[in-house]
């Protein structure tokens, strides 16, 4: 194991932490929401369930993001030799997913709560919420492309 | 396609009104809307019989109500074991049993006459409801008096004990546990007085004093000093015995509750007939409320309201064949009457009406959009999800939830949305080579290892879809003899993007022709966006530049549009990477029993791997779902669509449990709805099936 190996690995743990804990704050905000909508209204629960959910999805592309990095330096192989400047080059490709996932996921449970509260007074709006939930998620969506790429583009063995 | 509307002015005499409204709740063809002004005529209110009807539904709607809170309450009980699992009546699993009732109309109208029966059942339950209150209210009081007799509960002596003698006071009380020294010292200084501490609760102390009547002037007046207050009990047993008494009677309370839960799921059997009279209830409501729309002479009424063109001659024999009088006449809706939005689409295209519906009906006078959303979504739906197992699964379920729910009245369509994408998914997924998170033999290439040309790939279907919204914005244009705006205003743009594709060909093959072409075409694009903005009546020359070039910052709108598509990639790829996770797990369990016992490994993993994989498909279709949606509103919408419209619901329709026996259905099959007609528009026509 090199100190490039441990960089990229950083970086993968960062991707996967911070947007796992995102999202798990993110279902929280919502949840608490959903939970009062569901004690007055029982019948309410699969709606607001798939409103909760939502935030959810940024824990998942960090987790995939951080497989990429595996991936990418053959975790479940035999490890690249990754020099400090390639490790540097995956720790740098998972940013954008750590960023974004955590900042994301807080604000798309903000969202999400709020279209909850709409779900209560209105059942049959509760598709128009997950649309406005899902708006933030387009940024979530953006850096794990950008992440994606940022990861397998670069030839690791030719970075000294 | 949007259906041609046509106003209806239906003249009958007051006597047959209720008839005329059933016959047109059968007909389901027909709209009530309120009637316009007229001499002579005045709106006679009904609001006494909707009150009536609204009462009837909230009684109906209690008894839905309370049933369902009752079955959870038994299910809790099931759950701690505290009674039989027969006890609670098995109800149809949701999803894989037909949700409407099919019935003739006759047999629903007389539903009515059933009234009698519900209302039994519903006082039933309204009577169980109250002794449900009662007993928690006697609850409630035994728990508050067990919460007064706890301080005396170390008291082995009969309340009715403490009794004073002749020369003697004994009293039974409370004190402040801070005043219990002082009292304490006034005790010892007193003569011929006494003190038993009985029992001490956080805050107070209970305690019996026995003075002689000679001292009880001052030692009174020492005890209101520090706060002693006298207990007021004087029951012939401890308080103990009583708290035990009182815990008797909550646990036998309690389980008169719960018995009365068990009763009541029982009541699970006049579900039909409640949800009958509910619909019944709900259909005279509407009736009621078109009837508030109605204005009257003494003799007659008059009736407005909306009706496809097509279906005037459906409903002029129809109305021939009833035995009421009347005078019908139809008319063109006119400049400021927004009619009702009726889309007329084949079987396919209605499903995904659904999706342009959640985000707002077309408006009457607007291209329908739903030919163009039902193919697009399609063909995103499966490259979001990108896995031929995957698309498999949904597809197969899908369909059998279909098949078993037997949706009718144009339910179900956002099963048969997935269905349709489980199909697209499987196309895709071939293409792609993606089964299961497995990669095999890709027909095209496989996203995980070419993830650029994925990006490509989702970027170019972008392109194709927001230029197919401008196209049909560019239709529009033409249809309105706006040449200016189609040609300058949208076409243009056409031209441009024309000019930066071949430019960007040129930087892959270094060919002169391609490169005059396209420097031709983005020189011809960049004029002609420039004159979209600049060309127009009533401009000043600055203005004119100014519009040209803010054209040019539009630029900016759509590339930002077409990024968006990347979400189609990012998408595609986490369903493939999350499916690999899932595929590692499982190789590196198996992996870590050695080569004989491998087979272990394989019988862990096999439900870690179905689990996964299930909650990755469930994941990914909420997702493709959703931002397919986003897609459909934020980049292909704005181009062309603004909605708003109403949706047209005739009178009859939208029953919630019941499904009416189609009585016509051939008369109707056989009519061709027209399109609405437009000024610059040619007639077109379209076979479609029975009205529902």
């Amino acid at each position: 194991m090199t100190t490039g190996v441990f960089l990229a690995l950083l970086g993968a743990a960062l991707a996967a932490g911070f947007s796992c804990a995102g999202s798990a704050i993110g279902v929280g905000i919502a949840g608490q929401a959903g939970a009062g909508v569901v004690a007055e209204d029982p019948d309410k629960f699969s709606k607001v369930l798939i409103l909760q959910l939502l935030p959810g999805t940024q824990g998942i592309y960090g987790l995939v993001v951080a497989f990429m990095a595996f991936v990418k330096i053959q975790l479940f192989g035999d490890v690249l030799a990754l020099s400090d400047a390639a490790g540097w080059v995956v720790f740098a490709g998972c940013m954008p997913m750590a960023i974004a996932g955590l900042i994301s996921a807080i604000f798309q449970g903000k969202a999400a709560a709020a279209g909850i509260a709409m779900t209560a007074k209105r059942p049959e709006a509760s598709g128009k919420g997950i649309i406005f939930a899902a708006m933030v998620e387009t940024y979530a969506l953006l850096a794990l492309v950008i992440s994606i790429l940022a990861i397998f583009i670069p030839d690791l063995t030719a970075i000294a | 396609m949007i259906a041609d509307m046509k106003k209806l002015v239906l003249v009958g005499y007051n006597d047959e009104k209720g008839d005329m409204l059933k016959l047109i709740s059968r007909l389901k063809i027909v709209e009530v809307c309120k009637t316009s002004e007229l001499d002579d005529t005045a709106v006679v209110s009904v609001q006494h019989k909707i009150d009536d009807i609204v009462s009837r539904l909230a009684r109906i709607n209690f008894a839905f109500g309370f049933i369902n809170q009752k079955r959870n309450d038994v299910k809790t009980l099931i759950k701690a074991k505290a009674c039989d699992k027969k006890a609670l009546p098995k109800r149809p699993i949701a999803l894989i049993t037909p949700s409407k009732t099919v019935m003739g109309f006759d047999e629903f109208d007389k539903a009515c006459e059933r009234y009698p029966e519900l209302d039994k059942i519903i006082k039933e339950l309204e009577s169980f409801n109250d002794e449900i209150l009662e007993c928690k209210n006697s609850i409630t009081r035994l728990k508050n008096q067990n919460e007064q007799l706890s301080v005396y509960s170390g008291l082995d002596i009969p309340f009715d004990k403490f009794k004073s003698t002749e020369t003697t006071t004994v009293k039974l009380g409370l004190v402040p546990v801070v005043n219990m020294t002082q009292l304490e010292e006034v005790f010892n200084i007193y003569p011929l007085t006494y003190l038993f501490k009985l029992h001490q609760s956080l805050k107070n102390f209970a305690v019996a004093v026995i003075y002689h009547n000679d001292c009880k002037a001052e030692t009174e007046n020492k005890l209101s000093e520090l706060e002693f207050s006298e207990s007021l009990f004087d029951y012939d047993k401890t308080a103990s015995q009583i708290i035990k008494e009182n815990d008797d009677k909550i646990a036998e309370l309690k389980k008169r509750i719960d018995d009365i839960a068990l009763s009541v799921v029982k009541y699970d059997e006049y579900l039909p007939l409640l949800k009958l009279l509910s619909d019944y209830y709900n259909l005279e409501l509407k009736k009621a409320e078109a009837d508030s729309g109605i204005r009257e002479t003494s003799k007659a009424y008059v009736l407005e309201g909306w009706i496809p063109a097509a279906f005037t001659e459906f409903f002029d024999s129809k109305l021939e064949k009833s035995n009421l009088l009347y005078d019908v006449s139809y008319r063109d809706p006119k400049e400021d009457e927004i009619p009702p939005t009726w889309c007329v689409n084949n079987g396919l295209v209605s499903k995904y009406e659904t999706v342009t519906n959640m985000y707002t009906a077309p408006k009457y006078k607007e291209v329908d959009p739903n030919p163009f959303v039902t193919v697009f979504f399609f063909i995103i739906f499966g490259m979001m999800m990108s896995d031929a197992g995957y698309g498999l699964i949904m597809a197969l379920a899908s369909a059998i939830v279909l098949k078993l729910s037997k949706p009718k009245d144009g339910d179900g369509k956002l099963i048969f949305i997935i269905l349709m994408g489980g199909i697209s998914t499987i196309a895709w997924g071939i293409v792609f080579g993606g089964y299961f998170g497995l990669t095999f033999y890709p027909l095209w290439f496989a996203p995980l290892d070419e993830p650029v040309s994925m990006l490509i790939l989702s970027l170019a279907l972008g392109i194709i879809h927001i230029l197919t919204g401008m196209g049909i914005n560019a239709y529009v244009a033409f249809r309105n003899k706006d040449y200016i705006e189609a040609v300058f205003g949208i076409l243009s743009w056409y031209v441009l993007f024309l000019g930066i594709g071949l430019f960007a060909l040129t930087l892959l093959f270094n060919n002169f022709a391609l490169k005059i072409s396209s420097y031709v075409f983005l020189a011809l694009g960049a004029v002609m966006v420039f004159l979209g903005g600049a060309l127009g009546k009533g401009k000043s020359f600055l203005k004119r530049i100014m519009g040209g070039l803010k054209k040019y910052y539009d630029i900016i709108g759509y590339f930002s549009d077409i990024l968006s598509y990347c979400r189609i990639f990012g998408l595609g790829l986490a369903t493939g990477a999350i499916a690999m996770v899932v595929n590692t797990i499982a190789e590196i369990i198996i992996g870590m029993f050695p080569q004989n016992l491998a087979f272990i490994g394989v019988i862990i993993s096999i439900p870690i791997l179905v689990l996964f994989h299930l909650f990755n498909i469930a994941i990914n279709v909420l997702g493709a779902y959703i931002h397919n949606c986003r897609l459909q509103y934020i980049e292909f919408f704005s181009r062309f669509y603004t909605g708003g419209g109403r949706l047209f619901y005739p009178l009859g329709t939208r029953t919630k449990y019941i499904s009416f026996a189609p009585e016509d259905t051939e008369e109707r099959k056989n009519i061709k709805v027209k399109n609405r007609k437009d000024k610059n528009n040619s007639l077109s026509e379209q076979n479609i099936s029975a009205v529902s």
